[in-house]
This record gives C-alpha cells, structure tokens and sequence, in this order.
C-alpha cells in the first residue's frame, strides 16, 4: 500500500513534467499523427500518368496507333517527341521524363509482312523503385494491343491470367504503409522520449538520487514510463483513426485485440529507450543511439516500405531484431487479414519477451553506485 | 574569425572528451551505409503457391518458367484452393496460381484457356509487380504453344513483337548502385540536423549560452563556429561512406568526385542552417529533440529515399521542392550515376543556396529578437 | 584608452523591467563608485538576477537609465561588454573542459591574444592559489573550486566592474571566506563588484549595501550606518525589520 502511493506520487510528478512543458507535449501528441497524415498521403507505389518520351522512327499507322494506346493509358503520359535516342539521355537528366518508347523504322511494315517488329523500352535505372514496373507495364499495353490485331484465322493460343487481388482489392498501397509508418512514429517517440528524458535525469543526478532511496527500482522505472505510456497511447489511438477514417484502411479484426497489441508495443518502445539511456551519458549521445538504431532500420527492415522478403539474409534477421518488424505483421494481420489471436500468438509472444528483456535489462544497469 | 576559431577548438575538445559519441558518430558509416546499403529497396522475390488440378505439360511449363525466374520462388503445392488460402493467411505468401481441371483441352479446344492468380494484395507494389511479371511469363508460354501447335506456314502465323528493354545508368539494375549513394545522403542529413540542433540548444540549458551572452562576441560568430566543426565531421563521414561504397559495394562514380564533396558541402550548409532554427526555436533538448525527429522523418518522407517523388501528388512535389535531402539525393545520383557535370546542378545548387540564406535569415533574425 | 574618469562605475536612474504586467524591477536608483564592492540584497524573487541582467546588457530594461563602466546600456551593449564581467547564478563554465581550457576559451573569446591569454591564466591562478586545479576538469571540481574558477574567468579580460549573482550560494563557509578575499583583493585593484546575496553575514562584507523588496530597493547604505540607524545587532535583524516595515506600509495604502 505503501508502495502503491509512493508510485502515485512519482506518477504524478512525471505527468506535470510532461505538462508543464507545453511546447512538448503539443508535439509530443501532434508529430505522430502529422506525419502519419503526410506519409499516408504520399507514399504510393502506384503508377499513374508517367510522363513518357516517343522517338518514332517508323511514324506509320501502326506506330501511331499503338502510341496513341499508350498515352491514353492511365499509367503513361506522353510529354515529348523525339527525333533521335540521344536525347533522351537528356531528357533522363532533366528529370522530365521517367520512361522512352523507341519505334524501329518500318515498324508495321515489319509487322505485318515479316510478322516481327521491334519496340525499344528504355527506363532509368537509378530508380530502382518504379522503373521495373514501369517497363512492365509497358510490355503488358503493347503484348495486349498486338494480339487484338492478330486476325482470328492467325490467332494463337491465348492463356488468360484472371486475377484476384486478396485483401486489398484496389490495391491501395496504403494498406502496407500507413500500419507501416504507424510502427515507425510509436516506436522512435516512445523510445526518444525515455530515453531522453530519463539521461536528462542522469544529466541533472536525480536519477541516482531517486535510485538510492529505498523505493524498490522497478516501480521507480515503471513510474518513469506510465507517463508517456498514456500519451503514446493517445498518438496511438489518433494514428488508428486516421487509418480507418482518412485513409480507409478497413479494420478486419478485432479492435480490441488491435488495441492491446499497441500498448504491448508502446510498452515495447518505452523499455527499450529506458535501455538506451543505461548507455548514453548525454542526451545528445541517447538521441544519437536511439536515431541511429531505430530510425533508417525500421523504415528499410522492419517492412514498413520494402517487404522484409525482399532483403538480403543478413538483414532479415537484423530486421527481427527490431520491434517494429513484430508490430507490422500483428497490425497488418488484424486490420486487413481479421487475424485472431491465436494465429498472432508468436509475433505478440516475441513483443512480451522483448519488453521484460529491455525493461529488467535497464533495471539491473541502473543499480546505483555506492561509492 | 580568431573569434570563431576559439569555438571551433573548444567544440572537437568537447566532442573528443565523450568517447561514446565519437564512436556513435564514426560507426554511423557502417552501420547506415554498409549495412543498411545491402538492403535493396527493389522488389525482387515473390513466393507462390501452386494449385494445379490440370497436372497437364502446359501448366507445367508455366510452372517451370516460374522456377527458372529469380522473382518467383514456389513454396509449395496445394491440393485445394482452400488450403491455399490459408497458407496465404498463415505464412504470408505472395501468389497462388491455379489451374482449373481441363485447362489445357480448353486452351487447344477454344485457343484461349484461363489460369487463375490470386495475389496477396496487402503490399500494392509487390501484388502488381507479381501480376506484371507473371503475365510476362505467361505471356512467352503463349508464344511456345503458338509455335509448337501453331501452323508452320509463315503466312498464317500470328506476327509478334519483340519489346528488349534497358535501364539506363544502371544496366543491370543493381540496387545497391543506387541504394548506397543514398545512404549516404540520409546519413549526412541526419547527422548534421541532429549534432548542430541539439548542441547548440544544449548551451542554453546548461547555462553557458547566457555566460557568452555577456561576452562581446557576435551571435554570427557563435554560430559559424557551432556549426564549421559539424560540417568538418560529415565530410569525413561522406568520404568515409563513399569509401566503403566504392571498396565494398564497388558503385561506379560516374561524375565527379570532387563535384560529389562539393555539392556535398553546399547542401551541409543548408542542413546546418536547419538545425541552427532548430535550436533557435527551442529551449530545451527535449524541444529540440522533437522538432529534430520530426523534420528528419518529413525531409526522409520527401526525400525520394522510401517514398518516389514521381509518383506523388504535385502538393507532395511542392514540398520536396524545399527539401533539402531531396535536391542533395537528386543531385548526388546525377553526378554519381549519370555523370551531370556541374551545370546540370547549378539550378539545384542555385536553390539550395537560396534556401540556405532564407533559413539562416530567419533563424538570425529570431535569435536576435529573442533577448 | 583614454576615458574620461568619471565619478562613479554604475549609476542608475529609475531602472524599470516589467514582464508583461508584472513589474520585476521597479525603478531602481543608485550610484556604485570606483573599486566599491555593493551589494544586492533581497529575498528569492525580489529582482537582483533580472536588475544585474539588465546592466550588463542581455535584458533590454523597460524604462530608466543606466550607465556601467562609462557605457549607455540602451545603446553601447556590445562595447559596456567588453570591460565587464559576469558570473551567472547558475553555474555556466563547461563541465568537460578543463580549468585553463575555459580560461582559455573565454579569453579568446573577448579577443585576448594567445600570449596574454596565457599570462592571464597564469597570474590568476598563481594568485589565487589555484594552480592545482589548471588541468582538472571542471566535472570532477568540488562546488566551491568550480565558483572560484567562473571568478577568475570573469576576471580573464580585466573588466572594470564585475557582477557575481550569488556566487557563494552552496559553499561551505571556509570556502566562502577564501571567495570573500578574492573579492576584496579583486576590488583593491580597482574593480568595482556588485555582487547579489540572500546570506546577511555576507552582506556585512560589502561596502555599501541596497535592500530590493519585490522589485523596489527599498534602502542604499553602509551596514554600519544601517545596523546604527536602527540600533540592531546583525544585518539580519536589520533585513527582516525592514522588510517587514515595507510590507505594512504597503498593506495600509493598500487596503
Ligand atoms: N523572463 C521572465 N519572464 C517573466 N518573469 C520573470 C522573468 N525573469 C524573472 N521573472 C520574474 O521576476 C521576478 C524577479 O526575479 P529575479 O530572478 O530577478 O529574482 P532574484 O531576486 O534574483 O531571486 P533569486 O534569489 O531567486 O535569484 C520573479 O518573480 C521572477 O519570476
Ligand atoms: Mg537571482
């Protein structure tokens, strides 16, 4: 019962730390779902009206024909034509455009009288992020137009793909990146925030101070952390709101399930920055470590952008390191595959795992130092 | 300027007496280039499911065909569609492609048959990278049946055309070209915001910033020779990582280097005037922590890092115009990859510049009316 | 340079500072002569901190007049800085730095060259009996040390008037005493030293002594003419009766 006040008084003087500090805490509640809104409505994958380059060199019904498909497409917008293939090299440096058709001279003469005609595709491949599917969809626009115009007496043999397109139906790309950036703000603010405030503590010697009273650690700990786990939590509840209501991300599963999974990894984010402030001796070197570890990690490991299957070995595995990697597939899996708990039971069991290990691992660095 | 030089010396004692930060930022090479270099960006695996109820030598050859790609990897074999689906709920795989009973009597029969794909949509990019390249595959299984049952009669084949396509400045499409240049750029532009930002605020809360107050010095002063140091340390660690790119990852610097460390330095300026209004708008490191944090994650969101620009709404284009990371992830990979020389830049370089004075404007301007 | 010898080091005419409506220094008067070693004397929250930041020119003052060591501090702040010096209540020299590595840098900072930088470091320190302390970092200094090292480097670029904010406020009193002679043999040489203080024994120390009550000083004498005027032993006594004085009287206009 003691203790139970003694950890209400140090809850308390946590929170009008917090609130005190209005400049703070406004951007401690704000930044989490100012960046999700950004993000959300940025990031996409899809390719529409990709400005385009044409040099024809055949200029004939034929090439025009299949040109004219191809700007009126929802992928590609032509911007330019072209005399010569050397200038595109230009037009590439200038940014002006992100993909060239190149028409061979004589393109339907070939077509139709040799039944074999060529069309170049040239992408940039700096970018290696949207010129794979740009020249795709290229190949998909012309392969589709030349067998229409095969005569029925030539026609070959045709295998219809159908597809089908499993819970994401639009394929709306911010089905893997809103639960992706949501991961990424809860997990660097929980753990920036800790990790700072409590070396700023160190800093100042009050940690140690608090530490040498007989108080037990681990509730001197928790009290430290229940402040920001409230207002992580709030962030947390405006970030899911976002997804449902403007980005329309459907929620699948259950919400209370959703829920509990976030304050296991809010739980997951505080910890690991009290960790982090065991090691760092300033706030700056804490801020250093915990961006240094977490920020271009989460984004490039953890499948917030890129799909961990598309990593190297090596960096599969580091991605498993990181919470944030456990979190996509929890929050992915209830929002739009409705996954129950039990087929969530190992990514949840890793994030309870990774709590107590960062949260006693903290505990037992910060004995105090008798001297 | 004898002024300016006390600083700087006073500020790389300061930095060399905390051993823990100046391991922190030397190992920040490796860990952000040579580490998180490796990790593609691009789309390069797809796993699939196979439901073949046809067992039949055109299923198995499209099959085949997906074995011999690098982007498919079958997993496995399903009976049923339903036990398909729910290794795709379980274990998260990419595609399942099924082929109905009769599927090829029908192709023969009616000269057009269907296979079914049904494609793990959560993650967009990869969905239409899957349905892209397996209809590419489907497609040249198309052109063997036409040439195996087709006529042989060249007048009654069906004309094709051949689409061979390039990636300009990176043939081979290799991410890691492309993916280590702008590791280095996200690392320049972390490190900078974060080491000016937070240390000069860092003055002002231990008290040593009103001590320099009463002093004659000029606030100019102060800050040239608060952020010369920090400058110094990212040209180090910008040749530390275009060393390990070129030894390690072998990326061809097409341009030149010295243009590379030049444009390099121009845009440093820009940052460190960043993290000098930064630290002008706050009063404590948390403050500065915060605004840190959030103008990393906005100048990473615009960036054309994890996010293509192209691809973005023209609001999203018009904020990346005032990015710096964007204009310096631009101008690198044209100089790196392309080989622009500097005139290709100079209108970057040009904004840049402006940006820079505009920034340091204003946050002067603050300073000076704050007290 | 050749200035103009004046009467007095500091004065002051209605000195004002309002923080919005809050008036934080209420129009202060006062001269300070040459080599005279006044005090500040006033509870927490009185005003001395916000009336010395605006005589030395980083608190612009809402009202009034003030001239330091020859200087307008409405229009000559850069140029009143460069011949005063300043000891901020809270400590302010860097931790991970060394003694003479501060020294060092706050005189280079006032434009020292490097040959008087190190003769200043050398003869402060060997005066004040500190070269011990050169190489030690500033960290690993017990509170006392570290508040006679911010003395010294405020003294680096010879100012002609100091102002210490509390400058012995934690120190143990063998300390304090040691820091009270540095102050006298300080002001011996010519230095005028306005120094703030909440403790009464210290107050006995200074010259000439001013009592700040909720921003207004209410009283400008020597301690003996004080303690004489109101016939009291201590200066604590001779505080408490005229604070408790000025309170009244402004309870009755007030009511
Ligand atoms: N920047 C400011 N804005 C608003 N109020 C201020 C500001 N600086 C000081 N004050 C207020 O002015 C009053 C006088 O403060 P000051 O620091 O000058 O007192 P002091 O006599 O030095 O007290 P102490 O003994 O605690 O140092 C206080 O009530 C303080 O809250
Ligand atoms: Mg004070």
């Amino acid at each position: 019962m003691k203790n139970f006040k003694i950890f209400k008084g140090l809850v308390r003087k946590e929170f009008l730390h917090i609130l005190r500090d209005w400049r703070s805490l406004t951007m401690l509640l704000g930044i989490p779902i100012v960046l999700v809104l950004l993000f959300g409505s940025v990031m996409t994958m899809e390719i529409k009206d990709a400005n385009i380059a044409v040099v024809d060199h055949a200029k004939d019904h034929d090439s025009k024909e299949l040109i004219n498909l191809i700007s009126t497409s929802e992928f590609f917008k032509l911007v330019k034509y072209l005399d010569t293939s050397d200038e595109i090299d230009e037009e590439f440096k200038k940014g002006t455009i992100r993909m060239a058709f190149v028409f061979d001279k004589d393109f339907g003469y070939k077509l139709h009288h040799e039944g074999h005609a060529q069309i170049q595709l040239i992408a940039d491949g700096s970018k290696i992020l949207t010129s794979p599917s740009l020249i795709s969809y290229g190949k998909i626009i012309i392969n589709k137009h030349i067998a229409s115009k095969n005569p029925p007496s030539r026609a070959g043999y045709y295998i219809i793909p159908t597809v089908r397109m499993m819970y994401n139906k639009n394929l709306n790309g911010r089905y893997m990146t809103v639960p992706g950036i949501m991961s990424t703000v809860i997990l660097l603010v929980g753990a920036l925030m800790t990790s700072l405030s409590i070396t700023k503590e160190k800093e100042l010697g009050t940690m140690e101070l608090l530490l040498s009273t007989p108080i037990n650690r681990f509730l001197i700990m928790f009290a430290k952390i229940v402040p920001y786990l409230i207002t992580s939590f709030i962030s947390a509840l405006s970030i899911i709101w976002a997804a449902k209501y403007v980005f329309e991300v459907p929620v699948s599963g259950s919400m209370g399930l959703l829920l509990l999974n976030t304050v296991l990894y809010i739980l997951t984010a505080l910890a690991l920055g009290l960790l982090i402030s065991t090691f760092a001796n300033s706030q700056l070197t804490a801020m250093m470590i915990t961006m240094t570890l977490l920020m271009l990690p989460t984004e490039v490991l953890s499948g917030m952008t890129f799909p961990t299957d598309s990593l190297p070995v090596v960096l599969q595995w580091l991605g498993k390191l990181l919470p944030s990697t456990w979190f996509n597939i929890i929050s992915k899996g209830i929002l739009l595959q409705g996954a129950k708990g039990g087929s969530l039971f190992f990514e949840t069991t890793i994030l309870v795992v990774m709590v107590m290990v960062f949260y006693f691992w903290s505990v037992i660095r910060f004995k105090p130092r008798l001297q | 300027m004898r002024i300016i030089r006390f600083i700087i010396v006073k500020e790389f004692i300061q930095i060399f007496r905390n051993p823990l930060l100046v391991l922190i930022i030397l190992s920040q090479p490796f860990i952000q280039v040579l580490l998180l270099g490796t990790a593609g960006g691009d789309i390069n695996y797809a796993s699939v499911y196979v439901v073949d109820e046809d067992l039949s030598s055109t299923s198995r050859e499209i099959i085949s065909k997906m074995e011999g790609s690098d982007f498919f990897d079958i997993r496995g074999a399903a009976l049923t569609m339903d036990e398909a689906y729910k290794v795709m709920e379980y274990k998260n795989i990419n595609l399942i492609v099924h082929f109905p009973p009769n599927f090829e009597k029908k192709l023969i029969k009616e000269h057009s048959s269907k296979v079914q794909l049904v494609t793990n949509a959560i993650d967009a990019i990869t969905a239409s990278l899957t349905y892209a390249y397996s209809s590419e595959i489907i497609g040249a299984v198309n052109k063997d049946v036409a040439i195996k049952w087709g006529s042989k009669s060249l007048s009654n084949k069906a004309s094709t055309v051949s689409i061979p396509y390039s990636y300009w400045y990176n043939r081979a499409l290799i991410s890691q070209y492309i993916m280590v240049p702008a590791m280095c750029v996200a690392m320049v532009v972390m490190i900078t915001i974060l080491l000016s930002g937070m240390n000069i605020v860092k003055e002002k809360e231990i008290g040593t910033m009103e001590q320099l107050n009463v002093t004659p010095m000029r606030k100019t002063h102060f800050i040239m020779g608060k952020i010369i140091p920090v400058w110094i340390i990212n040209i180090v660690l910008l040749a530390i990582g275009l060393i390990l790119s070129s030894l390690v990852f072998h990326v061809p610097v097409v341009g030149s280097l010295w243009l590379v460390f030049f444009l390099s330095g121009v845009v440093m300026f820009l940052l460190l005037a960043v993290g000098v209004l930064i630290s002008v708008i706050s009063n404590t490191q948390q403050q500065a922590m915060f605004f840190t944090f959030f103008i990393i994650m906005i100048f990473v969101i615009f960036g054309d890092f994890i996010t293509p620009i192209d691809n973005m709404p023209s609001w999203g284009k018009a904020m990346a115009d005032l990015n710096p990371q964007a204009y310096y992830s631009r101008m690198i990979h044209l100089v790196i990859t392309k080989g622009s020389g500097i005139k290709d830049i100079l209108p970057d370089l040009l904004k840049v510049s402006g940006l820079t004075f505009a920034t340091l404007a204003v946050s002067l301007w603050i300073f000076n009316k704050k007290d | 340079m050749s200035q103009p010898e004046k009467a007095y080091s500091i004065s002051v005419e209605n000195l004002t500072k309002k923080f919005d409506d809050f008036v934080a220094v209420d129009k202060i008067t006062f001269n300070v002569k040459k080599g005279e070693i006044f005090g500040f004397l006033g509870a927490n929250g009185a005003g001395k901190t916000t009336a010395m930041r605006m005589l030395i020119g980083v608190l612009e003052p809402t009202s009034g007049k003030g001239e330091v060591a020859g200087f307008d501090i409405f229009k000559n702040s850069r140029k009143l800085k460069k011949h005063i010096g300043y000891m901020s209540q809270k400590f302010s020299l860097y931790d991970d730095l060394t003694a003479k590595e501060n020294m060092r840098f706050f005189g280079g900072i006032y434009g020292l060259t490097n040959k008087e930088i190190r003769n200043r470091t050398k003869e402060l320190l060997t005066h004040f009996g500190m070269e011990h302390i050169e190489k030690e970092r500033v960290s690993s200094l017990p509170l006392g040390w570290k508040q006679k090292l911010a003395f010294c480097t405020a003294l680096m670029h010879k100012p002609d008037v100091v102002f210490l904010d509390e400058p012995t406020s934690g120190v143990d009193p063998s300390i304090r005493r040691q820091f009270w002679e540095m102050i006298y043999e300080t002001a011996e040489g010519g230095v005028t030293v306005l120094v703030t203080t909440h403790n009464m024994d210290e107050a006995e120390y200074c010259h000439r002594i001013s009592m700040m009550v909720a921003g207004k000083m209410i009283t400008v004498d020597t301690p003996q003419n004080l303690k004489d005027k109101y016939k009291l032993e201590t200066m604590g006594e001779v505080f408490l009766h005229l604070a408790r004085g000025y309170e009244k009287e402004h309870a009755i206009t007030a009511s």
